[in-house]
């Protein structure tokens, strides 16, 4: 209904769009500091467990690690697995055994002696990933290639989904580089491509999620999973998404569901008050404070999807990167090139075979590994 | 002019003195008021002098002269000025500004009169009201005297009992809320209802009637009342607006009504509200009133005293109206054209009224033109209307006005970006009113209204809503005491929205709410003091709450029918109308309500005090059809006093309970289309609220400047809030996701009113508060720790100007300008880093408030010539909406965006918006 809704709400929206302004964060300060759980109980693969805590609205931190906390596993059947930390408040386990018909709980201590309780959740196996496609997007609120996932669950079971993916994309310096300036003097670049070719990747950020229970059997159709705008970089050369397929309970999936109406589906006419989030762990020595986060458990599947440019053509990518030709004075160059304002591109020869002038552009425009990196992925 | 004259007999019976003189005047009259200059005139001499000083204000007399007669002296005094004069041969003297007077009447008036008086004994008389093909007098002369009933009965002594009806005299039309009272005692009195229809029980002898109603010339009539009888009388329009010959001394309609928290707007009032495209809008001027306020400017939804949308109940010629808002709510769906007057009821419910918390808005249609056909039509940048009237026989017995209003906004959504160029909005809506007089005792009006809207968002996914809407009503006077009304109708509204973008998840979603009502009421004007009202109603309901089915052979949407719902709502109400004295008087009626909730239906019930959820379930039962599932019942009173303290002031008091069986469900801040309606059932209580009021009432300047202060305190309870992450649509047990809500409302309505003059308007200060408090054990979550908190609209400050100037006949401008806080709002406390992103994190509900709301609006009326014999009258609105070009906030919300949490201003309006109406009349 919310989705129907949101069609509605959507086009209020833009209807008045033209008077949406920015509007400051509230400098509120309430040092709430609650903690956040976030993680996956994974019986397919690595899992990861994430600690951190709330901060006031505009601290500048970007997350709050909580560190030096005891975080266990424990089955129904007395099965407990200590998971291991680091300093990024990460808590990782490299395989769970966790057995299928079993149901587990996530157990912390922090350091302050605080101990948290999640409830038990069931271990719930993600159907196979049926396909993963896309398709030229025209009309709607984004125009470009909006990609899709598919699947089923023939044992009609699942009906709750979430997905994260992995996005990497593999694109070049608008400009190569055939010199280097090092030592105050202009040199030939040895190996040019490693500033040329280059790969990017990011993760997903906001909430997925798909739901077959309306529907006579558990089949997701077209589920769209994001836009890669028209022109945008990421298809310059290939373009990778690897989408991760959770199965969730009903329960999980209305937390989610809530995380994303309160925090993504914000901003129509008709916006509800902000819900509630119950989360499925609570503070056991102090049972009023309030605790964010839900775990689940589960196997994954993932799929992997492969768009090149030349699929998408036309597609009018404009890197929006210009050069500067410097005469090949020492002190000029020094200048230019000296402090990477510019980076060296090319020569422009004299009448008599002597350079004349070097052509250079600022690094983004020269050397890849500024925005991405040059290790190429190892599915590449 | 005729108006000028009728006005000379009033002036006549007071200012009869003085002797035919010719006195001479002498002397030196220089740099003198007007005002001066009479005085000293009138001292000289045994003139007496008419004008109206406001005209004067710049006039200065400087003659001189030396014997002269005053003809002469005044020729001099007004010589190259727009000012005449005339002298009657009693020594009055009427100076005027543009037009002049004859003291003298027409040759043969009086004859005529006498003529008539000859013959009126047989037409007045109407002793035997059954006898139909007698014709009820129309009483169109003020100087004459009217004979009612047969002399025979002339020396009983006894009362008897006038009726009748007001009409206006050029269309024939009702006209309700006309004030009639005595002259010989104004504090007998009555106001005609809604059909104009008006009983006087007097003791038999002589009166004289004053006629008054806004928009007419005031009038009065002269009656020999000898036996029960009726009267007809037809008012003039009130067309020229000559100040010094107007008699506004008893316009106490205000101060007068026991009444409180009544509001009555007329079209024209409405016409004067500047709205956003320039169509007058019935619920955009409603929300001007003190007392009445949106969560912001594209809602219809309205909050009446702190009342929840849902609590209001808006009646169309007794046709209820589920949705009254088009295209997003930039229109009400009543066409302009077609309303004739609002009453918004805010305390003092009349008790034939029930079923709503909150408010009555009665929205009145116009009657067609009894006499010729004429019609109107207007043509705005988004919607253009028509309208037609005429009689349906040829004895104007019978009259039909039609209406229609359909919009062309499509070329708006053209301007969103080219995304959505496919999208297609619409609306119309179409509304038939015609009336019958079938003999003098019976009149029957018929009422339909049908409105659609369609909005379609790139040809995928198809949105539409409809009201339809049908009434009969029979009027019936038993006789001059007791007269009827009884009304049946069939009320419906559905929505609709299906999407096929995806053709395995294409579907259908449909809801629909139904009502047949049937009632009477009853009017038994017992006598001069007493009013009785009563009668009975009932309203069956017949809801169909969801229904998601596949659309196309592809979809494998599995069909989810949530099952019908029905119930009983009846009624019975018993009232009285009692003028204890001149200065006292009260109104106290009890209103009895019963409501059935009917089977077939499954039905779950929930452990006591535990949490309402699926887990608490303690037993299921099945109830097939026509099984009472579950009653309610209960008393309301209603209750008001008011004591004049002088003619033109009084201090009112009330007390109004109210219960209300049928709940909407919506948790989203405004009223959305997709909002769906509920009826109380075993786990949904009836909502209940009751209220007491407090008043004073003065009147300045010959009641021509109205003031009034309000005080309320309000309770409700039951009032539905919902869960974190509740479920509206398609929820098979919606009883688990609502829980019950208290709220409290307080305060303070000052009002002061201009009726008369150039300059009119009026400017309304509300503070007030609304609070709830969520502490039901059933909710298994409590907001704000179980506290009070503000609710959406409560907007403590709130202050509106509205006004028009006359400049000219042929020009005029509105304005208003209106203030008032911001509305709460939940805003978020602190950030977290969850899925990915940045996340915020609410705390306690509506503690922050969206900056305040400042708006000024100006509208201007431009006429056409005003040539009577022409075929067509037109005039143009051209005005601004939010002059200022304020972005008043709407909301204000934080949302995560790529991963960081932007913060946004979302307003209405960011611009001026100028708007331009043409309208035509013929």
């Amino acid at each position: 209904m919310k989705k129907r809704l949101m069609l509605y709400g959507i086009l209020l929206t833009i209807l008045i769009a033209g008077c949406r302004d920015m509007y400051d964060i509230p400098n509120e300060v309430k040092n709430l500091n609650l903690l956040v759980i976030e993680g996956f109980l994974n019986s397919n693969g690595p899992t990861s467990i994430k600690l951190s805590r709330t901060v006031n609205l505009r601290d500048t931190a970007q997350i709050k690690p909580e560190i030096n906390a005891i975080v266990k596993v424990e089955g129904e059947n007395s099965t407990s697995y200590t998971l291991t930390g680091n300093a990024k408040g990460e808590y990782n386990y490299p395989f769970l055994p966790l057995i299928d018909n079993i149901k587990y709980r996530l157990r912390i201590k922090t350091a302050t002696g605080k101990e948290y309780l999640s409830d038990f959740v069931p271990v719930q196996k993600s159907p196979a990933i049926d396909s993963v496609n896309w398709q030229r997007k025209e009309s709607g609120l984004e125009t470009g290639i909006q990609i899709y996932v598919n699947t089923h669950d023939p044992q009609n079971q699942t009906k709750y989904y979430r997905w994260e993916y992995d996005e990497t994309w593999e694109f070049h310096s608008p400009f190569s580089s055939s010199f280097e300036y090092r030592n105050d003097s202009m040199l030939p670049r040895t190996d040019p491509i490693k500033i040329f070719i280059c790969w990017k990747s990011e993760s997903s950020t906001s909430v997925l999620l798909g739901s077959s229970a309306k529907l006579s059997q558990d089949v997701i159709s077209l589920a769209p999973i994001t836009v890669i705008p028209s022109g945008s970089i990421k298809i310059t050369v290939r373009y990778s998404i690897l989408i991760k397929q959770y199965a969730l309970t009903k329960e999980a999936y209305n937390y989610w569901e809530i995380l994303k109406k309160n925090t993504e589906q914000v901003g129509t006419l008709f916006d509800p008050q902000p819900s509630h989030l119950f989360a499925n762990i609570h503070c056991v020595t102090s049972p009023d404070e309030e605790v964010l986060g839900y775990i689940s458990a589960g196997s994954t599947s993932e799929k992997r999807l492969f768009i090149t440019r030349n699929e998408v053509e036309p597609w009018n990518y404009f890197h929006g990167c210009i050069t500067d030709t410097i005469a090949n004075k020492p002190a000029f160059l020094k200048a230019a090139f000296g402090s990477k304002i510019l980076v060296p591109t090319e020569a422009i020869y004299g009448p008599f075979g002597s350079i004349a002038a070097y052509v250079g552009a600022i690094e983004p425009c020269v050397d890849c590994t500024t925005i991405g990196t040059n290790v190429k992925p190892s599915f590449w | 002019m005729r108006y000028i004259i009728l006005c000379l007999f009033s002036l006549f019976c007071f200012a009869l003195y003085g002797q035919q003189s010719a006195s001479l005047i002498s002397g030196e009259f220089s740099n003198l008021t007007m005002e001066q200059f009479v005085r000293q005139i009138e001292n000289k001499t045994n003139y007496h002098f008419y004008y109206d000083p406001g005209q004067f204000d710049s006039l200065q007399i400087n003659i001189s002269v030396k014997e002269q007669p005053l003809q002469k002296v005044l020729e001099l005094a007004f010589a190259n000025s727009a000012f005449h004069f005339a002298i009657d041969r009693y020594n009055n003297v009427f100076v005027t500004k543009d037009k002049s007077i004859h003291t003298d009447l027409p040759l043969g008036f009086f004859n005529k009169i006498g003529d008539q008086k000859d013959s009126s004994d047989n037409n007045t008389t109407d002793a035997d009201l059954s006898a139909n093909n007698k014709n009820v007098t129309t009483a169109s002369l003020e100087n004459k005297l009217y004979e009612i009933g047969s002399k025979s009965n002339e020396n009983k002594p006894g009362n008897a009992t006038l009726a009748g009806y007001i009409r206006d005299d050029k269309t024939g039309e009702p006209l309700p809320g006309v004030s009639i009272q005595l002259e010989e005692n104004p504090s007998v009195g009555i106001a005609t209802d809604q059909f104009g229809f008006f009983s006087l029980t007097l003791p038999k002898g002589k009166y004289t009637l004053n006629i008054q109603s806004r928009g007419k010339l005031d009038t009065r009539r002269h009656i020999m009342l000898y036996s029960d009888g009726k009267l007809n009388i037809e008012l003039h329009d009130h067309i020229i607006s000559l100040r010094e010959v107007v008699i506004s001394s008893r316009k106490t309609a205000n101060v007068r009504n026991v009444q409180l928290g009544v509001e009555r707007l007329n079209i024209e009032n409405i016409k004067q509200v500047p709205t956003v495209f320039g169509e007058a809008d019935v619920l955009k001027a409603i929300l001007t009133l003190p007392g009445v306020k949106s969560v912001g400017e594209a809602s219809t939804g309205f909050n009446v005293r702190g009342g929840a949308t849902d609590q209001n109940l808006i009646q169309f010629n007794g046709t209820t109206i589920y949705n009254p808002s088009h295209f997003f709510g930039f229109f009400s769906a009543f066409n302009p054209e077609i309303v004739k007057d609002v009453q918004l009821y805010k305390s003092s419910i009349p008790a034939k009224y029930g079923g709503r918390l909150s408010s009555v808005l009665d929205v009145t249609s116009r009657e067609g033109n009894k006499k010729e056909f004429t019609g109107s039509a207007g043509i705005g940048p988004v919607t253009s209307r028509f309208n037609i009237e005429g009689p349906i026989f040829k004895d104007s017995s019978s009259s039909f006005v039609f209406g229609g209003r359909a919009t062309y906004a499509n070329w708006l959504l053209k301007l969103l970006p080219h995304q959505y160029e496919k999208s297609k909005a619409s609306f119309y809506d179409f509304t038939l009113h015609t009336t019958h007089d079938l003999n003098k005792k019976n009149s029957i009006y018929l009422t339909a209204y049908v409105s659609n809207d369609h909005f379609n968002l790139n040809n995928d996914t198809a949105y539409g809503y409809n009201n339809i809407n049908g009434s009969l009503q029979w009027k019936h006077t038993f006789n001059n005491k007791l007269n009827s009304l009884v009304t049946t109708g069939y009320d419906f509204y559905q929505y609709n929205i299906s999407s096929d973008a995806n053709k395995l998840n294409a579907y259908k979603l449909k809801f629909n709410i139904g009502q047949a009502n049937l009632k009477t009421d009853f009017n038994y004007y017992m006598n001069s003091k007493h009013l009785i009202e009563f009668g009975i109603s009932s309203i069956y309901y017949k809801l169909n709450p969801g229904s998601y089915q596949p659309l196309g052979s592809a979809s494998l949407v599995r069909p989810d029918v949530i099952p019908s719902e029905q119930g009983l709502e009846s009624a019975v109400y018993l009232g009285d109308r009692y003028s204890i004295t001149q200065a006292f008087s009260v109104t106290y009626a009890v209103r009895y309500s019963y409501f059935q909730f009917f089977g077939p239906q499954t039905v779950y019930t929930y452990a006591q005090g535990l949490p309402r959820e699926e887990a608490n379930r303690t037993s299921t039962k099945e109830f097939n059809k026509a099984d009472v599932i579950k009653k309610y019942s209960g008393p309301e009173y209603r209750f008001a006093v008011r004591y004049a303290i002088t003619p033109d002031f009084s201090i009112k008091a009330g007390y109004n309970s109210l219960r209300q069986y049928i709940h909407m469900l919506s948790n989203t801040t405004a009223i959305a289309p997709t909002d769906i309606w509920k009826l109380s059932d075993m786990n949904i209580k009836p909502q209940e609220g009751d209220q007491v009021s407090f008043g004073l009432y003065k009147n300045f300047k010959s009641n021509t400047i109205e003031t009034s202060v309000e005080v309320y305190y309000k309770r409700m309870k039951h009032y539905l809030d919902y869960k974190s992450g509740a479920i509206l649509v398609l929820n098979h047990n919606i009883e688990t996701d609502v829980v019950n809500t208290k709220g409290k409302a307080y305060g303070l309505e000052v009002t002061i009113r201009k009726t008369a003059g150039k300059l009119n308007g009026w400017i309304g200060y509300t503070y007030s508060r609304t609070l709830l408090k969520l502490d039901d054990p059933i909710a298994g979550e409590q907001i704000n720790g179980g506290m009070y908190y503000p609710s959406n609209y409560d907007k403590p400050h709130d202050l509106t100007i509205a006004g028009n100037i006359k400049i000219s006949h042929r020009f005029s401008i509105s304005g208003n300008i209106v203030y008032s806080t911001g509305r709460p709002i939940t805003l978020p406390v602190a950030r977290y880093y969850y899925a990915g992103a940045q996340r915020v994190y609410y705390s306690e509900r509506n503690a922050f408030r969206i900056p305040d709301n400042f708006r000024m609006d100006m509208s201007m009326n431009i006429e056409g010539n005003h040539k009577v014999h022409q075929k067509t009258h037109n005039s143009w609105t051209i005005g601004l909406y939010n002059m200022t070009a304020r972005k008043n906030p709407y909301s204000i919300y934080f949302i995560t965006e790529n991963g960081v949490i932007k913060g946004y201003k979302l307003s209405i309006f960011g611009a001026i918006i100028p708007f331009v109406n043409f309208n035509i009349r013929f």
